[in-house]
């Protein structure tokens, strides 16, 4: 099966930096995989998804989604994809529904199809009633439903996700890896990080743990686990891999 | 085109809700633009229509005292007092109530000053007419100078006191000139033929009239109102560069920004929703101010303002305003990374290219250094294009070069925060 994201060998290093944030990974994800993208603070999540979903250049390699390269086909990838980004990235002046429609349109959704599937959207995340207050008046949890909802609203082949449940009650967090889950059985490949290893491991196909720019591991969470010893948990081989000591 | 108009309608939807966004750009502008030309007002009236006080001690009681009081009166400038508190002032006590800020003027007319120029007139006639070969008369006494004191408050503004002195000076010059015509009609009517010398000697044969130069149809008259609207205008257009760069740091420190360039569309979509709505803005606020110029200004006493013809460069001059100021906006949004910096920079820029640029003191009263250095500002480019069309009546030919200067300093400001976003985002 050829991979909907292949990532060959790319490195950034940001100006001024004397170490590079992502260095030569490679990585291949498949079609309708769950991955996720593991690591401690500051290894380099969030710069390769940064590039996966082309917003930052790499230095140097090549990353392919659905076939295309990324450096020539941006445009076109961009309507495939699917951002959930780590922070709550919505106007707080507008309501969810003026949100969602803003961002439906940007996707090129609109009339009735954009208000059916918002409305669809709402409901299955619980915000129908809340849909026309201001985001600034909802809750952290409210705020990262729609967070999500947000990335979705295209129904994208590919959908990434930095570490969407941080912060959020257990109630939302359940809600929100449900639907993550569903999404995933519809054929949403989704590429995932999150600093919470015990929903990694229950949620996630594929894992690849990364530190200092690079993939140290990569498997499914219980080839992971059984692969190192005494190990038990992907918490336990996080911490055998990355170690104890604290990062910025 | 729905990426766009989305941009727009989101980019309205946020202004519309951001109340203190709003009361910077229209209702800040607006109280502004009246409290500032009701300040101003009266350093734009000419002198008759202020009235100034001013405190008479007339101690001569004859001719010259009550030909200058008369002609103090008659001019419409002063509003004279010659009593205090119910008595006649004295010099001492009219020296102490300017000194107090009572009076901006005092004026003391010294007692036997018609006299003295009664006697100084017939004594230089004769003179004259003595070294003419004719019957010179030694016994008229030569009296020396009289002075008629002035006294001014120290806060009176230079040009009203070299008004209030040369009014003075001329009343004194004509009537001396009377004494002297009636002094020689006198002297010569002893000598036949008889002229009636009086009649033509006192009628003037050069008169002044004042006109402002304009090329239209209207006779503009410089006021507070034709400087004011035009010069806060301008600095209200630029005062958006507040909400627009936090509104720009918001969406890039929010994630929004990544969200949308991880969608469909480029920057340039994202950045044209913002220039269309601040471009309304600044038309609002244009048409805002005028509508307070017209409309307001006259129900306060304030004069009206007067557009001229060219609505063609009028609206050329507002949208390229409109751009420099967006592209402003932009930079400094693009630049800073947090709205403290982006608003306290903001907002002191503007004030710092304001001054500059004419909108407080105007131009030409600056300092040469200043005055090239306020050519620099695109305040000022706005800002002398206005007054060509509102005091001029300007063509379109005519604030083109400044209209250009604006749209290109638009150009490099926005570049420059394009450039600004692309070092940022690779940092």
């Amino acid at each position: 099966m050829e991979p909907i994201i292949h990532i060959d060998g790319i490195s950034k290093t940001y100006k001024g930096a004397e170490t590079p944030a992502v260095d030569d990974i490679t990585l291949k994800i498949y079609p309708n995989e769950f991955f996720g993208l593991l690591g401690p603070n500051g290894a380099g999540k969030t710069t390769t998804i940064s590039m996966m979903c082309g917003y930052i250049r790499s230095g140097k390699g090549k990353i392919t989604i659905d076939g295309k390269d990324i450096s020539q086909h941006l445009s076109d990838i961009k309507q495939i994809i699917g951002i959930v980004p780590q922070d709550i990235a919505l106007y707080p002046s507008l309501s969810a529904r003026e949100n969602l429609t803003f961002f439906g349109n940007i996707f090129g959704m609109k009339g009735k199809v954009l208000k059916n599937r918002i409305d669809e959207c709402l409901e299955k995340f619980g915000l129908t009633a809340n849909a026309n207050k201001k985001i600034s008046s909802y809750s952290g949890g409210m705020k990262r439903r729609v967070n999500l909802i947000a990335g979705i609203i295209h129904q994208p082949k590919i959908l990434f996700l930095d570490e969407p449940t941080v912060g959020i009650d257990v109630q939302s967090r359940s809600i929100i890896n449900e639907i993550l889950a569903e999404l995933n059985k519809k054929e949403t490949t989704i590429i995932y990080t999150s600093h919470h290893l015990d929903e990694a491991e229950k949620m996630c196909s594929t894992v690849a743990v990364i530190d200092y720019g690079k993939i140290i591991a990569q498997g499914s969470p219980a080839d992971l686990v059984s692969r190192y010893d005494k190990c038990e948990t992907l918490e336990d081989v996080f911490l055998k891999l990355t170690g104890r000591k604290l990062r910025d | 085109m729905l990426k766009f108009t989305a941009s727009i309608y989101k980019e309205f939807l946020v202004l519309i809700r951001d109340i203190g966004g709003l009361i910077v750009l229209f209702l800040m502008p607006v109280s502004m633009i009246f409290i500032i030309t009701l300040v101003q007002d009266s350093t734009f009236r000419s002198i008759k229509e202020l009235e100034i006080p001013l405190l008479m001690v007339n101690l001569d009681h004859d001719t010259m005292g009550n030909v200058l009081e008369r002609g103090l009166i008659e001019s419409d400038f002063f509003n004279i007092d010659h009593k205090m508190n119910d008595k006649d002032a004295d010099e001492a006590s009219l020296k102490q109530a300017v000194a107090d800020g009572d009076y901006q003027i005092g004026i003391v007319i010294p007692e036997g000053i018609t006299d003295s120029v009664r006697k100084n007139s017939m004594y230089r006639i004769t003179q004259v007419l003595g070294e003419m070969g004719m019957p010179k008369d030694d016994s008229i006494p030569v009296k020396g100078v009289v002075t008629v004191r002035m006294y001014f408050d120290p806060v009176i503004k230079k040009s009203l006191k070299n008004a209030a002195m040369a009014t003075v000076e001329n009343i004194i010059n004509r009537v001396e000139q009377k004494f002297l015509n009636k002094t020689m009609t006198a002297a010569l009517s002893e000598f036949p033929p008889e002229k009636d010398l009086p009649d033509l000697i006192d009628t003037p044969t050069v008169t002044v009239i004042s006109n402002y130069a304009s090329k239209g149809q209207y006779d503009f008259v410089p006021n507070s109102t034709q400087h004011n609207v035009p010069a806060w205008t301008m600095f209200a257009m630029f005062f958006i560069v507040i909400p627009m760069s936090i509104s720009m740091i918001k969406e890039r420190e929010d994630g929004s920004l990544f969200r949308l360039l991880t969608m469909p569309g480029s920057y340039f979509t994202i950045i044209s929703g913002k220039v269309v709505i601040y471009l309304m803005v600044c038309i609002i606020q244009f048409i805002l101010m005028l509508a307070v110029g017209i409309n307001l200004f006259p129900l306060l006493g304030l004069p009206k303002l007067i557009l001229g013809s060219n609505i063609m460069a009028l609206s050329m001059v507002v949208i390229s305003a409109a751009f420099a100021a967006i592209g402003y906006g932009i930079m400094i949004g693009s630049i800073f990374k947090t709205y403290q910096q982006a608003t306290s920079f903001g907002s002191v820029s503007v004030i710092i290219l304001a001054a500059l640029g004419g909108v407080w003191v105007p131009v030409y009263l600056m300092p040469n250094l200043m005055r090239t250095i306020s050519s620099f500002s695109p305040l000022n480019w706005g800002l002398n294009a206005f007054y060509n069309i509102f005091m001029r009546s300007a063509s379109l030919g005519d604030v083109m070069t400044d209209c250009l200067k604006m749209l290109a300093f638009f150009v490099v400001c926005l570049a420059i925060g394009v450039g600004m976003f692309k070092i940022r985002k690779e940092k």
